[in-house]
This record gives structure tokens, sequence and C-alpha cells, in this order.
């Protein structure tokens, strides 16, 4: 795809931020994600300047940026919630601003904001979450398993999701995040307020 | 639209209800608060206004038109007084609403065939009981009237009267004048508007306000599902609310049900849908849970409560506000409940109404599904 030569890692500097795009297995030849001169406007705010990048199939990309350089909003853009103001940019084969409800079953995407239903138990988001990605039967089931004991919640799958700690939460918000099996993951500050020891599980 | 995912959507938002106790709380304390101040404590029926009586003439002809007055079930006469001081303090104090002064002459104008005299003081502070009350009193004057006069013709030795004309009314559909039996019927109107727009207008809000929006964009979920799982379970509730005012119509303030019981819960279930749907559409539009609440206050309660003809009778309004109820839709709503419960009928008579509602409800979930975007803004 032909770019104008913005790289956009340089821009994005301070450590404590980051973003995966982690793509294992995409039916896309060699790319799993390609931005070209990507731009969003807030009025007359720029929030996302003209960023162009691409991401290998199987690679994990990160992005690092001091607060309100525009990792969040490009990520909501590749997730198709977010229209862009200019440019263009592919996800998995899909155009973002004419297929993004094609994007949104194959993405995974775990917001900044907390995403879990905290009056809901750890099992009845999961549930959730499966239901709306339409897994059923025996997939839903081992699915299920399969989040339960990736976020070390077995033990607590009865349990309301708000008197659970920080750490716990995060790791429940990946699985439902990533319960349908996406091929291509979007994760916004992923870690932010957890200990370093959870963020190293993580 | 797949069903798994409206299920899915459904069951997380019966959850939410059941976990949050308060608002299943409102769902049903608000319908039964409602029945029971409505029923028990409003009645516009106007009977036995306190009345002070002063009578100057004191003789037979004058007690038996006090009697009249005493005897009917709009009048009781409490107290007599000797002057006006004890007249005006009597209404002041609201120990009387009605004051009547029969003039010392009344007797002797009555059997001389002149003209008699009887004055009528009504507080007028509380302007609907005392415009009824007039009229109560004015009918009342004018049977005696006659009969005086009828009296006097045949003892004067003429020919046998009759009363020239001779109205006699039956009151259909509500003989006993219950206030309450219209009132309870219009009040499901008022009730299932306020539980289904109040309840459903925090319902996307919320989740806009807790973060849960973005996350639940972001996957397939389409906007019709996403509605249309959030509606069921307070259509659920709604239904149960309608269920309840039946029940307490039935066996509490027995209004008599005279029409089909099926036609009822079916245009409710019309209503509540549409209902429904003003709540969504104003949590999708507001995006805040205050303001939500504030707006679906201001837009459903009051319209219903004001102008559904549910107490204020329409016909009564102003042209302008007559023109306004049009597109209120609770006012079908009531319309339809007050045919069906009183009168019996069925749709042969309240098709237009019928039909109004559904336009209602349809226009209603369209307009929400519209407005809700899968976007951030």
């Amino acid at each position: 795809m032909p770019c104008g030569g913005h790289v956009m890692v340089a821009r994005f500097l301070s450590a404590n931020d980051f973003l995966f795009s982690k793509s294992a297995m995409v039916d896309t030849p060699e790319n799993a994600v390609v931005v070209c001169d990507l731009e969003k406007r807030f009025g007359a705010f720029v929030a996302v300047n003209r960023v162009s990048f691409s991401v290998r199939r199987g690679e994990i990309f990160g992005f690092l940026g001091p607060n309100g350089a525009g990792k969040s909003t490009t990520i909501r853009m590749l997730c198709g919630i977010l229209r862009p103001t200019s440019g263009s940019g592919m996800v998995g084969g899909l155009d973002i601003r004419t297929q993004s409800e094609e994007i949104k079953a194959r993405i995974g995407y775990m917001s900044q904001k907390f995403s879990l239903y905290q009056d809901l138990t750890v099992e009845e988001n999961i549930d959730f979450y499966s239901g709306i990605y339409r897994l059923s039967g025996e997939e839903r089931r081992k699915r299920k398993e399969w989040v339960l004991g990736m976020a070390g919640l077995s033990e607590h799958r009865k349990r309301l999701t708000s008197v659970l700690s920080g750490g716990w939460k995060q790791r429940l918000a990946l699985g439902c995040a990533i319960v349908h099996q996406p091929p291509i993951v979007f994760l916004d500050e992923p870690t932010s307020g957890v200990d370093p020891l959870s963020r190293r599980r993580f | 639209m797949k069903f798994r995912r409206v299920r899915a959507v459904a069951r997380k938002e019966f959850l939410h209800i059941i976990r949050d106790l308060r608002s299943l709380g409102m769902a049903i304390a608000i319908p039964m608060l409602m029945l029971i101040l409505f029923g028990f404590a409003l009645s516009v029926d106007v009977n036995n206004v306190p009345t002070v009586v002063w009578d100057q003439s004191g003789t037979e002809a004058s007690r038996e038109l006090l009697s009249r007055f005493d005897g009917s079930p709009y009048f009781s006469i409490l107290s007599q007084a000797q002057d006006y001081t004890a007249l005006e303090r009597a209404i002041d104090t609201r120990q009387a609403l009605v004051a009547l002064v029969v003039p010392s002459d009344f007797a002797e104008r009555i059997r001389s065939g002149r003209q008699a005299m009887l004055q009528m003081i009504v507080d007028g502070s509380d302007s609907n009981t005392a415009l009824i009350a007039l009229g109560y009193a004015e009918a009342i004057c004018r049977a005696y009237g006659a009969e005086v006069a009828i009296d006097a013709l045949r003892r004067s030795g003429g020919p046998s009267v009759r009363v020239p004309l001779d109205v006699r009314s039956r009151l259909w559909f509500n003989a006993d004048m219950e206030s309450r039996h219209y009132i309870i019927p219009g009040l499901i109107a008022v009730i299932m508007m306020i539980i289904a727009a109040l309840l459903t207008s925090l319902t996307v809000t919320r989740e806009w306000e807790r973060g849960t929006m973005e996350q639940l964009i972001s996957t397939p979920v389409q906007g019709t599902e996403l509605i249309l799982g959030k509606l069921i379970p307070y259509f659920v509730i709604g239904m149960l609310d309608v269920l309840l005012a039946l029940l307490m119509g039935e066996f509490v303030f027995r209004v008599p049900l005279r029409g089909n019981v099926g036609l009822l819960l079916t245009m409710s279930a019309i209503f509540m849908v549409g209902a429904l749907s003003i709540g969504m559409f104003i949590s999708i539009v507001t995006k805040s849970q205050l303001l939500a609440s504030q707006v679906a206050m201001t837009t459903t309660f009051l319209p219903a409560f004001l102008l559904s003809g549910f107490m204020v009778p329409i016909a009564n309004m102003p042209l302008v506000i007559r023109a306004i109820t049009y597109l209120v839709p609770a006012r079908y709503f009531v319309s339809l409940l007050h045919g069906i419960y009183l009168k019996g009928v069925g749709l042969e008579v309240l098709a237009v109404e019928a039909l109004f509602l559904t336009v209602f409800g349809a226009a209603m979930v369209l307009v929400a599904y519209w407005k809700f975007q899968k976007r951030l803004t």
C-alpha cells in the first residue's frame, strides 16, 4: 500500500502506556494491520496526525507515547468504533471505513475504561460475551473454562466482579475480549493500575 | 438479527435488574403507591359538603327547603348561625364550604306567590367543588320551586297541571358516579408510562457512563439486537405492573371490568412497547443517567398525567391544548382503557385509538433504532 513516510512509533514516546496488536493466524497474506495517513480531528483539535504503519501477522506491535498522543484514538479507529477524519486502514484485510461491522467479529478489543459488568458474576460476564459472539454448546463451555483458567478465577466463578481485585478484573476483561478466539487483538493499556507482579503475569 | 445475541443481552439486563434492588423496588413500589394514593385519597366526587345555615325565616316553608338540602347526598347541614359574622367564621375556618341564608320574608313571599330569595355563599377557593356544589344547589331549588308553583296552582283550583318537562336522567357506565371508576383505569396508562420510560431511560446511559458500552460496540452485536434485548426484561416488568393494577382494580377498588381482558392486555402490550422505546430513545440521546431520568420524567409523566384525559377532561381544555393532546400517546390509551373498562366496548368502537397506539409504538421503536449508533462521537 503506498504511503507517505510517517513512522508512527517514533512519535509516541513514554514508556508507561502500551498497546499490543498481536496477530496469530490471519488469513491475509503478510499484514494483519495496514494503516495509511490515518487522521482524526475533533473540531480543530488533531488527535491523530496522519499516522502510517503496518503490522505483520504474528507480530506484537506496541504504541508508546505520552497522554494525549493519540494511542487510544488510533485503536478505536482500528476497532471500527470511531470514524477516521481521513486516511485509510485495513484490519485483517477489511476496510475500517466500510467494513467495520465485519472487523468487529474478527477482533478482540479491551478498552482502557473498565469494561466488565460489576454487578454480574465472573461466570455471567463470560456467558454474556460468549452469547454476543454466538458461541454455542461444547465450544462455549470449553472457552469458558479456558477463560476461567487463564484468569485464575476457576475457584471464584460465582463471585460478583465488583469484589475482585484489580489484577483479576483485568485478566477477566482480557478473557471476555478474546473468548471468541479472534485472530487480532487490540489491548488499550491492559495493565494500568495493576501491580508489577500481576503485570508480569499478564 | 441473531436470536442468541438478543438472548444474551436480555439475560444480562435481567441480572442487572435483579441485582439492583432499588430499580426493582421502584418498578413495584411506584405503581402500588400511585394506585393506593389515587384510588383511596383522590376523589373528585362532591358529597356531604359541610353547610352552615342561617334561617331568618324559621318557618315550615324554610325548614322544608333546608331539609331538602340536608336530605340530599351532596350537602350536610352541620351548624346553624345567627349572623353573618358566624357564617364568615365557619367558612374561614373551613368548617363549612357553603352557607345558606333564608331571608325572614321567605315564607311570606312564597305564600303570596311572589318570588322568594335564598342566599347561597360558596367558598370559591376550591373552585371545582364550589362549581359542583352550586350545580347541585340550583337543581334542588329548581325542583322545590316547581313543586311550590304546581302546588299553588292546584290549590287555587286551576286545571291539573303537569310539569312541562320531566327529565329522567340515567348515568350509563358509571351509575354511582364513582370517580374511582374512571381514575383507576386511566391510572394504568400513567403508571405504565412512568415505569416504562423511567426504567429504560437508564439502561443505555448507564453503559455509556460505566464504560461498558465502548466494549459492547466493539463486538458484532447489532443495534436491533441490543435494543430488543434490553427491552424484553422491562417489557416483562411492565406487563407485571399492568397485571398488578388490574388485580388491585378488581379486588381492592372494585372497579368493574366490563370489556375483554385479552383486548386490554394486547393494547397494554402495544402501548408498553411504545413507552419503553421512548425511554430507550431518551437513554440513547442523553448519555447521562441524571439527565435521562429528568427528561423521561418531564416528557412522559407530565403529558400522560395532565393531557391524557386521565383526570382532567380533554373536552374542557382550550383549543390549543386540546390539539396538543392528540400528540400524547397516553391519550389514546386512556380512552381505550375507559372504553374497555367502563363501557365494555371492543375494537369495533376503539379501532382508531388502537391504530394510533400501534403507529406510536412502531414509530418509537424505529426512532430509537435510528438514533442508536455503534460509534463513539
